[in-house]
């Protein structure tokens, strides 16, 4: 099918009044969560993962994607006039967004930021319809040694790019995977670390553990710091940026819109790693460097085109490959099996509704978000007024009773109660989560196949190398740990003369 | 991966926090240590098989070497890295949030919706978000009964019999 025609079709399903309801609905929510610094977008889809349930699954996948890169563009706010990054992505938009804030020039960091982040969502989209079929293509030739090593890439990428050590970001993988294993084995059917109990035959359910890890652990984690009030002292002003900003700004939202595209597009990337990579080219480039850090509006423009490129190039490794890049693409990927999809190249062909429905919707979504983010950004700011805690409660309540009406058991609501534990004492002992829920998640794809791998080749492992486009993947592995390594030494060789490192320990 | 993030940012130099803020590594590498020892143990308990055809221990043990192989990569966090933070700087309202949604699953099995949530939302809402006893008490119904309504009624899900919701429908 031509990629117009495909285009068309996808239009078609994102217009439906139900679907358009349903983009708005996400983007909204996804701005809102945005400004909220308490809640991010992980914990609102683990949340609203129940409710697909009862939706389409074109529906329901355009619902939490707008979620995703609403929350994207709805980060700068608080970023911007707070200080505090409303999620991830937005960290780097506090670097110079601020400090432009304290200036009085609020309203065109907020403009570049949505105009940023327009150009970026809209061109990514375009690149995921021309990309997304053909990559789908060539993943029609893969076989169990392939999925194995993206699967393995993916974890391993995305290990690396967290915010904390590879150490810490490899344990809790190893934690995922060994809670992917819990359960009956898929190959011989004996139970695996279910302690003889009947509810754990069936295995760890995906919704309670993510429900518990990022939705209750972020409301533990926020019920233990004292409630803070906020209060915006910057005053927003006028929204667009002037034509000098605009010029000042292009070339930076062109480059941003272009390395994010290409970033996203990686197992382990999206939104973080495109915003922090478009900030330091931008800098670099910089004739006056010292400007940035100081109200740059290029340090804003850039990183902002980029995660919004990178948050959408994302969907192309799991729309095609079914290897899902990052934790919130992990959650999708979720609730894509939930509705009995299956990610992977077949998508395109077998539920053309799903795949160009949701692709679709982001044209849609990234309009809305404009005109949300510049003639309504004085009301989204107004949420900020409601306590955190307050949204904390009723997501609570939610979350236990939606948890609950997925399968009508008891015992989820405890696995969201353990887990929602185990969320907040990762984080407060310095993990991240993301890496063990994206190891749950790909464990099984990993364990099936390398097994299959195995049993194909009767046991040898060189069948990961001699396939031609296995062994391809694995050499781009090897250069990227030889790369990594080798740049880790050399910085610790550079920085080792003070010995202050280790002593500085509590 | 700390070269993902640009140099000399403003982050990075305000928070050049004093000593306090690092951790010991060694009870990080003693507890995933142990915990990837018994993932092993369990694993061989279960079979490994042989490669040309893994038994179901076979990716356990996988999982577990690499819990026990990055246990002994765990280092204090340096620069801007999350930082361990004290367990708990509010533990009564931990241990209260905690004691509260273990209560609740029990009461949900035993009498259902209208009930358990209604009284977690009046104690989350007035004793955690410090919310006044009219504010409380308004949303409190409010959200239950949009819960009640919604889940009953608008999804038709078969939830825990609820004496409240017989009495109402006139059939407890």
């Amino acid at each position: 099918m031509d990629h117009l025609d495909s285009v068309v079709q996808g239009l078609q399903v994102a217009l439906q009044p139900g679907n358009l309801v349903f983009v708005a609905l996400g983007v909204f929510i996804g701005t809102l969560i945005g400004v909220l610094p308490g809640l991010g977008p992980t914990a609102t889809i683990a949340l609203l993962l129940p409710l697909t349930y009862v939706l389409d699954p074109a529906t329901a996948i355009i619902l939490l994607a707008g979620i995703y890169y609403g929350s994207v563009y709805g980060g700068t706010i608080t970023s911007v006039l707070l200080h505090i990054p409303g999620e991830a992505s937005s960290v780097v938009t506090t670097f110079d967004g601020y400090p432009m804030a304290q200036q009085g020039r609020a309203g065109p960091a907020l403009g570049i930021a949505a105009v940023g982040s327009f150009a970026g969502g809209m061109t990514a989209t375009v690149v995921l319809v021309l990309l997304a079929p053909m990559l789908a293509g060539i993943a029609l030739s893969f076989g169990p040694p392939e999925y194995t090593l993206i699967a393995l890439t993916g974890i391993l990428l995305v290990a690396w790019m967290g915010n904390v050590s590879v150490g810490r970001a490899l344990v809790a993988a190893g934690l995922g995977l060994m809670l992917a294993t819990v359960g009956l084995d898929p190959i011989s059917g004996e139970p695996r670390f279910t302690f003889e109990s009947t509810s754990m035959l069936a295995g760890l359910d995906f919704i309670p553990i993510a429900m518990g890890l990022f939705g209750l652990g972020e409301v533990l984690y926020n019920i233990d710091k004292s409630p803070t009030g906020t209060k915006i002292k910057h005053k927003i002003g006028r929204i667009w940026p002037t034509r000098s900003d605009f010029q000042q700004a292009g070339p930076s939202l062109a480059r941003g819109t272009v390395l994010g595209s290409l970033l996203g597009l990686l197992p382990g990337g999206g939104s973080v790693v495109s915003s922090m990579s478009s900030y330091v080219v931008e800098k670099r480039r910089a004739k006056d460097p010292s400007r940035f850090g100081k109200g740059a509006i290029e340090g804003v423009a850039g990183p902002e085109a980029a995660s919004n490129a990178g948050s959408t190039t994302a969907f192309v490794p799991l729309l095609t490959l079914g290897i899902p890049p990052n934790v919130v693409l992990a959650l999708l990927y979720g609730a894509l099996l939930i509705q009995g999809i299956t990610p992977g190249p077949t998508l395109m062909t077998d539920r053309p509704e799903v795949f160009w429905g949701v692709i679709a919707s982001m044209f849609v979504g990234n309009v809305l978000l404009l005109v949300f983010n510049t003639a309504l950004i004085g009301a989204f700011v107004q949420v900020l007024r409601i306590p955190i805690t307050i949204l904390s409660t009723v997501a609570v309540v939610v979350m236990l009773v939606g948890v609950y009406t997925v399968q009508n058991r008891v015992f989820d609501m405890v696995v969201v109660l353990v887990f929602g534990l185990v969320g907040y004492a990762l984080r407060k002992f310095g993990y991240e989560v993301g890496p063990l829920v994206l190891a749950f998640i790909l464990g099984g794809i990993l364990e099936t196949s390398l097994r299959q791998s195995l049993l194909i080749s009767g046991g040898d492992f060189a069948v990961f190398v001699t396939r031609p486009v296995s062994g391809g993947i694995l050499a781009v592995i090897a250069v990227l740990v030889l790369v990594v390594v080798g740049r880790t030494w050399l910085t610790s060789r550079r920085t080792a003369d003070p010995v202050t490192g280790s002593g500085a320990e509590r | 991966m700390s070269d993902t993030h640009p140099e000399g940012t403003p982050q990075e130099t305000s928070e050049a926090a004093p000593a306090q803020a690092a951790g010991r590594a060694w009870p990080h590498r003693l507890t995933w240590g142990v915990f990837g020892v018994l993932v092993i143990i369990g694993s061989i308990d279960l079979g490994l098989g042989e490669l040309r055809e893994p038994g179901p221990g076979f990716w356990p043990l996988v999982s577990g070497l690499m819990i026990l192989l990055a246990s002994f990569a765990l280092r204090p966090p340096k620069d801007d890295e999350p930082r361990p933070e004290a367990f708990s700087n509010n533990p009564w309202r931990l241990v209260s949030a905690l004691v509260s949604v273990a209560a609740f699953i029990t009461a949900f099995a035993a009498v259902g919706l209208v009930l358990p949530v209604l009284a977690l939302l009046v104690l989350w809402l007035r004793a955690l978000a410090g919310m006044r006893w009219w504010t409380t008490l308004v949303t409190a119904v409010v959200v239950t009964a949009a819960l009640a309504v919604g889940l009953v009624y608008g999804l038709g899900v078969p939830l825990p019999s609820d004496p409240l919701i017989a009495l109402l429908e006139g059939t407890g």
